[in-house]
């Protein structure tokens, strides 16, 4: 019986190991993250910049949320100036492959204020006008105008698992700062 | 170095550029610079409160002056929504309202054309050129100076300024007002038509896209 349960444990961890080892190589080949810089920094750069061309307009879509206090107005203000500008920056960090897990994170954690934020207002105007949830329909401030907002959600869910990626990714290709820093651009490889 | 400390620097890093950039920027733009400590989202103070018959109005009660019943008046709170979510407390100011046929009254008054009544377009520029109410100035009350100046030579001693914008949830009228107000033009000649432009397009009134009415 013994050996046939270690047959069987050493069967299962061999899949896992398999797995693995193919997600492992996968990763150090360096195209999944290249694909997941290149999508998260074509979103955040294009939402940026839409904000930052319209910054009364995001002002105006901060204010919504009811997060930040309105008076002293110095925080509703200064939130619209920034977020822009570190999407931006984020995206480009991501494009140029500079700080990449820096910028990974920072959008990660932009993405997890951002979709409760999106979310609970989708509710409170579900209330309001006692629609379906896949319904409403509003602007979020996203930079991308009024939107089905169940949709908004999902395509923030999609954008969170990329960062997470980028975040977690072992790989060093296609980054120049690991040129720069004279260290091997995928080590594990 | 680990792999978090290695993160938590690069955020940190990216943050301050972010900071130092969105400043810089903001700082030299020409058009939407945002002004700090500039409350944008304040409704003024529309002074005393009166009623066109003269009669004080609470001063802390905003929802009461939404209706002060002259015949000027929409007939609906000010909190009410044209989109009809429910009520809007958002929307509850202290200004006097004009009603749809009021302000079609006006524009149809011959006086109007001489410049004895005034609107104002308080929605975004390029919205403004693509259709307005016929005679209407535009002016952002996001960056009032660029057209102030037009706006409060046309309302000195006019008998009424209507200030609209996009109707429905919209306040860009009722921060217009406070920038009219700061800009000495006396509260009792202004108005704000909370139908806005929605209502105006809606009923199929006759629209403008001269640039400079």
């Amino acid at each position: 019986m013994d050996g046939q349960e270690n047959a069987g444990l050493h069967g299962e961890r061999g899949i896992v190991d398999r797995r693995e080892s193919i997600l492992r190589r996968l990763d150090q080949s360096g195209i999944p993250l290249l694909l997941v810089r290149l999508i998260l920094a074509a979103t955040f750069i294009y939402m940026g910049a839409m904000k930052v061309r319209e910054p009364f307009d995001f002002l105006k879509q901060v204010r919504m949320y009811h997060m930040l206090p309105e008076s002293p107005p110095i925080y509703l203000n200064a939130t619209a100036i920034v977020l822009p500008w570190l999407e931006i920056i984020a995206g480009l960090a991501l494009i140029g492959g500079f700080a990449v897990r820096g910028a990974a994170a920072m959008l990660g954690i932009m993405l997890c204020v951002f979709t409760p934020a999106i979310f609970l207002r989708a509710l409170s105007i579900q209330a309001e006008k006692a629609i379906s949830f896949f319904q409403v329909v509003f602007d979020c401030g996203c930079g991308t105008g009024p939107v089905v907002i169940w949709t908004k959600l999902l395509v923030n869910i999609g954008l969170l698992a990329l960062s997470v990626i980028a975040l977690v990714s072992q790989s060093r290709r296609f980054c120049p700062m690991a040129w720069l820093e004279g260290r091997p651009p995928d080590p594990s490889s | 170095m680990n792999a978090f400390t290695r993160t938590s620097i690069e955020l940190l890093v990216l943050g301050l550029v972010g900071i130092a950039v969105s400043f810089g920027a903001n700082a030299v733009r020409e058009t939407g610079f945002i002004k700090l400590t500039k409350d944008y989202f304040d409704k003024g103070n529309p002074g005393n409160k009166t009623k066109p018959d003269g009669v004080a109005l609470p001063a802390d009660d905003s929802s009461s002056v939404a209706t002060p019943g002259a015949s000027m008046q929409s007939g609906r709170p000010a909190s009410s929504s044209l989109s009809g979510g429910g009520v809007s407390t958002h929307l509850q100011h202290g200004y006097q309202e004009i009603s749809f046929d009021d302000v079609v009254g006006i524009l149809n008054d011959p006086q109007t054309a001489q410049g004895l009544n005034i609107l104002v377009d308080a929605r975004k520029a390029d919205l403004f050129n693509e259709g307005h109410i016929p005679g209407a100035i535009h002016c952002d009350p996001y960056e009032p100076q660029a057209s102030i100046e037009t706006v409060l030579a046309r309302a000195n001693g006019v008998e009424k300024v209507i200030v609209y914008c996009g109707g429905g949830d919209c306040e860009d009228s009722v921060f217009m007002c406070r920038e009219l107000i700061e800009a000495s033009v006396p509260n009792e000649t202004i108005f704000v038509y909370p139908g806005g432009w929605s209502e105006w397009t809606a009923k199929r009134m006759p629209v403008s896209t001269a640039s400079e009415e």
